[in-house]
């Protein structure tokens, strides 16, 4: 049993078959033996609890997850609901991901975010992701002609 | 952290700041966007656009799963009726994969049309490779275009190609990173009234460097290359026919690494052959008889060459309106699901359904005039950020 407390000072148990699919606090478990607490300072308390909550559903490997296991199919919707969250939400848990480093998580989340803004114009991308445009008014007006026809 | 104050009254309001995701991690997502609309985000701000720009970009986008994993369509046609010899390149927008689906590729709708400065003699798409077309006409001219971009390069002229003479192939050599056009000319000496001296000359063209380089190769008999090669595994292939008519057409390599020619036996069943690769493999088919199929299951192995019924033809056939019917014979493009082959003959891209044998036709191209042996005028390319200039 793995113990993991978040930067607001929740704590939460998991099996170590599930605490390896975060790759980070895989390797602090190799490294560091005898702790009983890992702390996460990245990682506010309700978002290690979603991320938590990925992670038990897509465990696989142990005999006693097998008897769990979902089909691809099942897994499949259980993801599209699970993505189902406001924006702040949706990128803290994608920090959190990269932090922990698990690769299907954030290759997840990356590809819901990717669906999400593909139409989108670049001013509601700066919105989004709350970008400050450091172009002149002119230089964007170059790029702009320079690929027309991704604009119509 | 940006705190935001409410100017007014006597409360200060303190508003969730929208988490600012790090470039490493917008860059993930960027690559999963279909081209069109990276190629817009490169106007939010200058940190994209470097990100975008950059070559690296462009590789690491290239070599996704899911960018080898799709497909989209393309075909040179004739352009409006009353201007003549003008073509038109159309590039599909949608992914073949999309045909697969119940509900799509209803109408197979391409929104983009384009011509390629004037091409004076007949074009034909020589191959796609990375997502770049390589366009050839038989006045020499080489254009390298990506549809996905909407980028394109007319390569510099080599005058020592004469106009109609070469056979062409295009490929990418991935030891230095270069796409290269190879161009093979017989050059013939008459020695005497008795003897003709065959000479084969090869001139590479590097996009790296772009430049020119001439590969003096001597060849004792003259050996009759089909005009256009398919690249696969690092080299060109065309067909080969030896002169004296009792030898068996072959396969004749160019490998664009190494800059070596090497042969490959093939089946001899048919009179006339065209090469294309299909799921991975050289497959050869019949100009004559579509029935007949052949694929290279093993690559190099010459025993490999299996057999393949093609079952879409005597449908297909029997369909055609036009009537010289054995011209008309149908090339297998793609396979989608096992199940979904894409097929083209002349005219009509075809999607037909081996297991419940039925068949739609998805697009007619235009043609004001009748073409032979016309499948160089079709094309699959993948969607890619890859550029088609020259690294200067």
């Amino acid at each position: 049993m793995i113990t993991l407390r978040s930067s607001d000072g929740e704590t939460f148990d998991l099996d170590e078959v599930v605490a390896v699919e975060l790759q980070t606090i895989k390797n602090m478990m190799e490294d560091r033996c005898a702790e009983s607490v890992i702390p996460v300072p990245n990682v506010e308390g309700k978002i290690l609890a979603k991320v938590i909550e990925y992670c038990k559903k897509h465990v696989k490997s142990t005999a006693k997850a097998e008897e769990h296991a979902l089909s691809d199919a099942d897994l499949k919707a259980w993801d599209s609901d699970f993505i189902k969250l406001d924006q702040a939400t949706l990128f803290d848990l994608i920090m959190a991901a990269n932090y922990l480093d698990i690769k299907s998580l954030l290759d997840l989340l990356c590809q819901t975010v990717a669906d999400m803004i593909k139409g989108k114009s670049p001013e509601e991308i700066r919105k989004i992701f709350n970008i400050k445009n450091d172009f002149t008014p002119e230089e964007e007006k170059e790029i702009r002609r320079e690929n027309q026809w991704a604009f119509e | 952290m940006n705190v935001e104050e409410g100017s007014v009254g006597r409360f200060k309001k303190t508003v969730s700041p929208t988490p600012e995701l790090a470039l490493e991690i917008m860059e993930n997502i960027l690559l999963r966007l279909p081209v069109k609309s990276v190629i817009r985000f490169k106007c939010v701000c200058k940190a994209w656009h470097t990100l975008i720009s950059d070559p690296y970009f462009a590789k690491t986008h290239l070599r996704l799963p899911q960018t080898q994993a799709r497909s989209r369509f393309c075909i040179i046609e004739d352009g409006e009726r009353d201007e003549h010899n003008y073509m038109v390149i159309r590039a599909f927008t949608e992914d073949c994969e999309a045909f697969s689906d119940e509900t799509g590729g209803g109408s197979l709708a391409f929104d983009y049309l384009s011509d390629i400065g004037n091409f004076k003699h007949e074009v034909v798409l020589l191959d796609s490779c990375d997502g770049l077309l390589c366009i050839v006409d038989l006045g020499g001219k080489i254009v390298l275009w990506n549809p996905s971009t909407r980028q394109y390069y007319q390569l510099p002229r080599n005058p020592d190609i004469s106009e109609g003479c070469g056979c062409y192939g295009f490929g990418y050599v991935s030891s230095s990173d270069d796409y290269r056009v190879v161009v093979v000319t017989s050059v013939i000496n008459i020695c005497s009234t008795l003897l003709v001296d065959y000479k084969i000359r090869v001139d590479v063209f590097s996009l790296k460097s772009n430049k020119w380089k001439r590969i003096q190769k001597e060849e004792e008999q003259g050996t009759v290359l089909i005009k256009y090669a398919t690249f696969l595994h690092g080299a060109a292939h065309w067909i080969a026919y030896h002169d004296m008519p009792h030898d068996d057409p072959r396969i004749v390599a160019f490998d664009l690494e190494k800059e070596q020619f090497r042969e490959m036996a093939m089946p001899n069943d048919e009179e006339y052959l065209k090469l294309r690769v299909v799921g991975g493999c050289l497959c050869l088919n019949g100009y004559n008889d579509p029935t007949k199929m052949w694929v290279m299951k093993q690559y190099g192995i010459d025993t490999s060459w299996t057999k393949i019924t093609a079952p879409y033809s005597s449908i297909l056939r029997r369909s055609s309106d036009i009537m010289n019917q054995q011209f008309y014979d149908c090339e297998l493009l793609h396979t989608l699901n096992d199940d979904l082959l894409l097929l083209f003959n002349l005219q009509k891209l075809t999607l037909y359904d081996q297991k419940k044998n039925t068949y739609k036709y998805l697009y007619e191209k235009k043609m004001w005039y009748e073409y032979e042996y016309d499948i160089d005028h079709a094309s699959l390319y993948v969607e890619t950020l890859v550029s088609p200039h020259p690294q200067l």
